[in-house]
């Protein structure tokens, strides 16, 4: 008996161990792809491409559409920072999606709103928009009143009023800077309309100075939670989304900031209601669409545009953000898995699936049941103490070389953390990070399964800071 | 020692040398970064006088020669692209130019062939901005080989020739068109002197396809008037596509059309040709095109019954007609444009 348990968790060791390898080599792989791509482009002057798009008659107008359900903290501020993004020709539809605080208020107070008559081809099946207005200080700048749905159908309100070819998402709680825009669409211009999604990056904004709706220092938040957070989005956009996109293989366009092409996305039929990751499922859909009808499309992510947003600063809202995340990942491989490795859906069905599948869905159940098996190890018999402190170790350390990578990315890009002491503090958090941050998260994210397996599927409510703190 | 211990050891030795490495790096690259951007500031601050002295009288005492260290061309760099952004003017510009023709065509040479894609491009984006027309030997070099020059810095090379009137350009449109994007094609056109641009549109038909409809969309954004009689040529032209871009240009122009022979593209099978005549007839304003707008607010499209409600807006008495529409139209489309409308444009004024 003691012998088969023995055999068993051998076994296991070496399939986990396995398991390690397969991941460690995919990230390594995505680490050099984005060290080449980022290196590139390191000393290039920021300024100089983009001034040429600034005239209208070369670029493509955007609609940028704000989703608000229950802002009222946060709306007015980063509405005002989007009227003053660098961009020749935009429109601003905030869809208010039957908020039960003062959102709705606040917007019609603080920028005269009124009621106006406005036509649209309903493109996409919604619930009932109320009332249409638009703002009697900016022209371009519009709400719609609607009766609440969600998220997805919120932005899907928002397609149809849209009046521009390419529109943008966007959370009411986040800080573009101005220049993104130009940045996120010169990929577009570039392709002749090849590239029918692209995505920037997402930055922490919290411990950033923020005035009147724009980030003018970069700094460090003190809270351990917030600096964890900085370095798993640093390694989450910098290592990860680099590579993924320079194959096609990008299954993620940040619900926080991407840019579409509308016609793509009414083709594909918008955002999907009944899911909490609807930013994901759409762009799966669109990569099913793309390879079902060989339309030769791209989905891409660059590092430069960036938008700065808040992230939960406690424990409570971080953990509900991750089970919500978790769960809109398993509901977007679950909606497709016919997807899954086949070759019809070329590398995104072989690669990109199978990758969100093993790695970034079962990541965590392998790593919950590794730190188990530990457990059963030491209580049941002998251990022998070097090796597995050993082993210990070069796990710490291994995590802490991809993340210390990914802030020498940072540096290699353009907004870096001016300070050495921000980089010593970086550093001394991912080495920390095995021992508290990232058993938490993967508790988490095993919890967000265990909530989808009875049935959970809601959003969950989220506190609100605001920005313009 | 066991073998396996032994081995766990080196790994682990090994990993936490790569992270000393890469943390010692680091520190080492933000230290440098650091002290490079002071010195840079206060070199810049230094040159500061110097450099707007000769800028504004022509001064040159002082600090003209750079020395040659490649931080005190790059400071030098800074400072004469941060003073060509606030400065115009015929002589500040030919000064500019003068400067970094004599200060950093050398190092320009040299970079315009570095092995760094990001050290090429910046040179390009220079070379054109200080107006370092002494170079266009080496860009007509570049532009003829195909092999290692980025799209990007093909665009860039044409973008700059296009300003300086070099026909080196007109040469490679015509026998090997860069494959570039359309707006590209457009910044290009838009940056040619009018006498290339003339010279592209005498010989139009030679030039591919792309070219020629991005060169209509440049007619009508940069108001070229001497071209108009092209445009209304290209109203006759066989394909849809040129017809459509030619009254789009033809929206940008203060000119006389015939606008009876106009009414034909608003029974076009093409939606973009009728949407694009509604809005032309909105310009001219001719009351003969109000007939033909009213029954395009019945269009099957929705962009064609957009503009042509836009565009009756436009007429001195186009609003109280689309409230007449809105209030009595048997059609519920064009009742619910008009609508629309009458509304918008009481508010637009």
């Amino acid at each position: 008996m003691a012998e088969a348990l023995h055999e068993v968790l051998l076994w296991t060791g070496r399939l986990v161990l396995g398991y390690m390898m397969i991941v460690i080599g995919f990230y390594s792989f995505f680490t050099v792809v984005s060290a080449i791509q980022l290196r590139r482009t390191a000393l290039l002057d920021d300024n100089n491409p983009y001034e040429e798009l600034l005239d209208v008659s070369y670029t493509k107008p955007i609609s940028i559409l704000v989703p608000a359900y229950n802002e009222e903290l946060g709306i007015y501020g980063s509405v005002r920072s989007l009227l003053s993004i660098h961009y020749p020709e935009y429109e601003v539809i905030v869809i208010n999606d039957g908020s039960t605080d003062a959102t709705l208020d606040v917007m019609i107070d603080r920028f005269r709103m009124v009621p106006v008559p406005r036509n649209v081809r309903k493109v996409l099946q919604t619930e009932e928009v109320r009332v249409v207005y638009r703002s009697t200080l900016y022209d371009n700048l519009y709400l719609l009143d609607k009766a609440n749905g969600g998220k997805a159908d919120a932005l899907n309100a928002g397609i149809n009023y849209a009046s521009f070819p390419y529109f943008c998402s966007l959370d009411g709680d986040s800080v573009l800077e101005r220049g993104s825009f130009l940045r996120v669409m010169k990929p577009i211009l570039d392709s002749d309309g090849d590239v029918i999604a692209s995505g920037g990056s997402i930055r922490i904004a919290n411990g950033c100075t923020i005035e009147s709706g724009e980030v003018v220092r970069i700094g460090l938040s003190r809270n351990p939670l917030v600096v964890m957070q900085v370095i798993e989005y640093l390694r989450a956009f910098l290592l990860g989304r680099i590579g993924l996109s320079r194959h096609n293989l990008l299954l993620i366009v940040s619900g926080a900031f991407g840019v579409f092409d509308k016609h793509w996305v009414v083709e594909a039929g918008g955002y999907r209601r009944s899911t909490v990751g609807e930013d994901m499922e759409l762009i799966v859909r669109l990569h099913r669409m793309n390879n079902d009808r060989k339309l030769g499309k791209k989905i891409i992510y660059i590092p430069n545009p960036v938008c700065w947003t808040v992230a939960p600063e406690s424990a409570k809202y971080l953990r509900r953000q991750r089970n919500r995340w978790h769960r809109g990942l398993l509901e977007s491989l679950k909606l497709h898995f016919t997807m899954m490795f086949n070759p019809k859906y070329g590398a995104v069905g072989l690669v990109s699936m199978p990758y969100f599948l093993f790695i970034e869905l079962l990541g965590p159940v392998v790593e919950g049941l590794t730190y188990l098996l530990m457990a059963v190890l030491f209580a049941s018999g002998p251990t022998y103490w070097p090796f597995a402190l050993l082993l210990a170790a070069a796990s710490v350390l291994y995590g802490s070389v991809f993340s210390m990578t990914a802030v020498l990315l940072e540096e290699w890009s353009l907004r870096k953390y001016p300070r050495l002491s921000d980089l010593l503090r970086l550093f001394a958090y991912a080495l920390t990070e095995s021992f508290w941050y990232r058993p938490l998260t993967v508790w988490w994210r095993i919890e967000g399964l265990l909530q989808w397996i009875v049935g959970k599927r809601g959003w969950g409510t989220m506190k609100r800071k605001g920005v313009s703190a | 020692m066991r073998t396996e211990v032994f081995v766990a050891l080196l790994v682990v030795l090994f990993i936490a040398a790569v992270l000393l490495v890469l943390l010692c790096y680091l520190l080492a690259r933000k230290h440098a970064d650091n002290r490079l951007a002071r010195q840079l500031e206060q070199l810049i601050e230094e040159a500061r006088p110097a450099m707007f002295a000769y800028l504004i009288h022509g001064k040159t005492s002082g600090f003209l020669d750079a020395g040659g260290s490649p931080v005190q061309i790059r400071a030098l760099e800074m400072l004469l692209d941060s003073c060509a952004d606030v400065m115009s003017g015929e002589e500040a510009t030919r000064r500019i130019t003068s400067y970094a023709e004599s200060t950093f065509t050398a190092a320009y040479r040299a970079n315009l062939f570095s092995r760094q894609w990001s050290i090429r491009m910046n040179t390009l984006y220079r070379i054109e901005r200080f107006g370092m027309t002494g170079l266009a030997p080496e860009l007509v070099k570049l532009l003829e080989r195909d092999s290692d020059v980025s799209a990007a810095e093909l665009a860039q090379i044409c973008k700059t020739l296009a300003g300086w009137g070099d026909e080196a350009l007109l040469r490679r449109l015509k026998n090997r068109p860069p494959a570039l994007p359309e707006f590209q094609r457009r910044l290009i056109l838009s940056r040619m002197s009018d006498g290339l641009f003339t010279l592209f549109m005498q010989e139009r038909v030679s030039y591919p396809r792309d070219w020629q409809l991005a060169a209509v969309d440049i007619v009508g954004i940069l108001r070229k008037l001497e071209h108009a009689d092209t445009l209304q040529e290209l109203l006759g032209h066989e394909e849809a596509e040129f017809r459509i871009r030619a009254l789009k240009a033809l929206c940008e122009l203060p000119v006389s059309v015939d606008g009876d022979g106009l009414l034909r593209h608003a029974e076009s099978a093409d939606w973009q040709e009728r949407a694009m005549a509604a809005r032309l007839f909105g310009r001219i304003r001719y009351a003969g095109f109000l007939p033909s707008l009213q029954a395009m607010l019945s269009d099957g499209s929705w962009y064609v019954r957009s503009q042509a409600a836009q565009s009756i807006c436009a007429f001195p008495d186009g609003q109280p007609l689309l409230r007449r529409i809105a209030d009595h139209s048997s059609d519920r489309f064009a009742r619910d444009m008009a609508a629309e409308w009458a509304e918008r444009g009481l508010e637009n004024g």
